[in-house]
């Protein structure tokens, strides 16, 4: 059950988001979260804790690559967990502010 | 042909920037090319349909307009900023469900547009025009954009989004804070807006744009606030200050 959304499917209240919340966000998206998309989730919100921003895909890889390692902070292996936009679907089923469309 | 972008931030209601930047544009020889004007913060409310000034006067938007016109040049609001202070296009008004009262000839676009005007412009002039704007450039500029920011975090953190934009997008972004900008550099304060963002986490959040530049200058008049700063700032002198602007090759003031 996914809380009440915008129209691109971000979460209208960003406190709904919950681990139940966040599965159902991806199969909306057409994936099924496994261990390596809950690492890049958790990262993506610990930034968002620190930093108070939705991050670009530049940020985010270097986030990552100072958190989970090199190997998983490349945009080849982003793509393949979240195909499309990845920073901005990760951002979607991790609960995070729609990133501002200037950013 | 020299290309120039201009740059505004001040709102047309209270201050004289937007005039001035027309004086500017009518005095450019036909020659100059202008590749845009770019609305930022309060500057965007330009932008709104439905001005009544007295009646005989024309509005801000119609003389940008004519303006626009008759020199071929883009107007264009940052998307960010409009939806903020409730300026919508059809497309916008459409996804939130408003109403849409951009003015004609106006555009919403993002901050890619500033980020092009760092790479293609020669020139970025901003209104109203600071003292960097006399400073010397060396003959190599190895700064795209330096940032300087002398006044208080404001509630949306706006001219930290410019710097970011531009970071995210591999340009060389240097920032300075002084005066009441020192504010900024505060550790762990309070977002001013409710649930809104922080000021230092922003700064801190530079490091993730690989924007390492991050300077801050104190003068007899503004001494360091009584407070633990953030830990990506380093101190340089008024002289160094001068060194970055004379490598830099836009600037940009808040």
């Amino acid at each position: 059950m996914i809380p009440a959304t915008d129209k691109d499917g971000f979460l209208a209240d960003t406190d709904d988001w919950n681990n139940a919340v966040a599965i159902d966000l991806a199969l909306s998206e057409g994936i099924s979260l496994t261990d390596a998309h809950w690492e890049v989730i958790n990262a993506l919100r610990a930034f968002y804790r620190e930093f108070d921003v939705s991050p670009a895909m530049r940020p985010l890889t270097k986030y990552l690559k100072q958190h989970l390692g090199a190997d998983k902070a490349t945009s080849i292996y982003l793509l393949r967990l979240f195909p499309g936009s990845p920073a901005k679907i990760a951002a979607k089923i991790a609960g995070l502010p729609r990133p501002e469309n200037c950013l | 042909m020299a290309r120039t972008s201009l740059f505004l931030n001040q709102s047309p209601f209270t201050y004289h920037s937007h005039l001035q930047a027309m004086d500017y544009i009518r005095n450019l020889p036909s020659t100059e090319q202008i590749e845009r004007v770019f609305f930022y913060q309060d500057a965007t409310l330009v932008g709104l349909k439905n001005q009544q000034p007295v009646q005989g006067q024309p509005s801000l938007a119609e003389l940008w307009q004519k303006l626009a016109s008759e020199r071929g040049f883009a107007l264009q609001n940052c998307i960010a900023n409009s939806l903020r202070r409730g300026i919508f296009n059809d497309e916008e008004a459409k996804r939130y469900d408003r109403q849409a009262n951009l003015a004609d000839q106006f555009e919403l676009t993002g901050l890619g547009e500033m980020v092009d005007a760092v790479i293609s412009s020669d020139r970025i002039i901003q209104f109203p025009q600071g003292d960097s704007a006399l400073a010397q450039q060396t003959e190599s500029t190895d700064i795209d954009l330096l940032i300087h920011i002398a006044t208080v975090p404001t509630l949306d953190l706006e001219p930290l989004e410019l710097a970011m934009a531009c970071a995210a997008f591999e340009r060389q972004v240097a920032l300075i804070f002084s005066g009441d900008g020192l504010d900024w550099l505060i550790n762990k304060q309070e977002p001013k807006r409710p649930g809104g963002k922080a000021a230092d986490k922003l700064v801190k959040a530079l490091a993730m744009y690989d924007c390492d530049q991050v300077y801050y200058v104190v003068d007899e008049e503004h001494q360091l606030p009584n407070a633990t700063l953030v830990n990506n700032v380093e101190e340089i002198s008024f002289q160094q200050q001068c060194e970055l602007v004379a490598r830099s090759k836009h600037q940009l003031a808040f």
